[in-house]
């Protein structure tokens, strides 16, 4: 950096420290782009101007407090070093919470697996249905959409038991054999 | 205006604003500081409205002076620096022994024209830093109000002694400085 603007930061920083408001706009168009590529070089460009926000506030924070015998470039980077140390360290942080504290399932939904398992289920069902006479897969679809044929309620219940037996029996050769 | 010119131009307004209540808070803490340092002389001297009132008064005074900064801030401590003998030579005396206290109060306003004269010296000695309008307005008023927290039980002749020891004091003081080398 150069030797004036170094000087310039000395003087505006010191006047600011004195209370002289009007030294603040200059200063704030002096420390921002200084802080803002320091943030850059030592943060990933997401982060940078975030911490570099951070920071000039963190130094217009504590601008009365300036010691007009310390060297004021070191004091600002000083903070915003910190500060990009900070906002590194919450950062990390931020990246590894989620894997400790995540929801099993943020939908709600079934997890992959169940999944599976579901879709597996049904592909044996239909496998099985399809082996079955035509009449019985009708009876028991419609027995279990709640249709009811026009039929005697008896009749419904035997033909219902009947294709229910025959299903079990491919189900279980299913089972057995796949 | 582009959506960058009007973050900078926001983050300005929020810096400038941080920069207030970071120089108030710092102000605050003085206040303390300054109350701390006075109360001894309002217990000691006079528990009194009159003496409330100063005390509360140069502790605004003082919250004040630090907040705007320039020549009121080092105006204030001037006065301070210049207000504590004043104050507290009195109350150390009192809190020794009482009697002392009253007969030297009851022998003349001495006791606050010692202290007028070390306050007139300091600030004579400290007005070099920035000597206008604002220095002096705020230094008198803090040292006036400092002052009367001590010299309150020696009553007028004690703000006399106070005013005659600050004159006797500051202006030899002045002429010291402002004399060419």
């Amino acid at each position: 950096m150069e030797t004036r603007a170094r000087a310039a930061i000395q003087k505006e920083l010191t006047a600011l420290a004195r209370g002289e408001r009007a030294a603040f706009d200059p200063l704030f168009r002096r420390l921002w782009p200084l802080v803002r590529g320091f943030a850059a070089r030592c943060l990933a460009a997401t982060e940078a101007d975030d911490a570099a926000q951070e920071a000039l506030l963190r130094i217009f924070t504590r601008a009365s407090e300036f010691d007009p015998d310390r060297d004021a470039l070191s004091w600002v980077l000083g903070i915003a070093a910190w500060q990009a140390r900070t906002h590194r360290t919450r950062s990390r942080r931020r990246r590894e919470d989620p894997i400790a504290t995540a929801a099993e399932r943020p939908d709600g939904g079934p997890s992959p697996e169940q999944a599976a398992i579901t879709c597996d289920l049904a592909s044996a069902l239909d496998a099985a249905l399809s082996e079955l006479p035509p009449g019985d897969a009708e009876t028991l679809i419609a027995y279990a959409r709640g249709d009811r044929p026009d039929l005697p309620g008896a009749t419904f219940r035997k033909r219902v038991e009947r294709s229910l037996n025959r299903l079990r029996e491919r189900w279980r050769f299913h089972r057995d054999h796949f | 205006m582009t959506i960058s010119e009007l973050s900078e131009h926001e983050l300005r307004l929020s810096a400038r604003r941080v920069y207030e209540r970071g120089r108030l808070k710092g102000a605050l803490a003085r206040g303390a500081g300054a109350f701390a340092l006075a109360v001894p002389g309002f217990l000691a001297c006079g528990r009194t409205s009159l003496a409330a009132a100063c005390l509360a008064g140069f502790v605004l005074v003082v919250v004040l002076g630090r907040w705007r900064g320039e020549g009121y801030e080092e105006g204030m401590r001037a006065g301070v620096l210049a207000g504590i003998l004043p104050c507290l030579l009195p109350t150390l005396l009192r809190l020794v022994d009482r009697d002392l206290c009253d007969l030297l109060f009851a022998q003349g306003p001495w006791l606050c024209a010692i202290g007028g004269v070390a306050a007139g010296v300091i600030l004579g000695l400290r007005c070099r830093a920035a000597a206008g309008v604002p220095f002096w307005w705020s230094a008198l008023v803090t040292l006036a109000l400092a002052a009367t927290l001590g010299c309150l039980p020696a009553g007028t002749m004690g703000f006399a002694g106070l005013l005659a020891g600050v004159i006797a004091g500051g202006l030899p003081a002045l002429a010291a400085r402002r004399a060419p080398v």
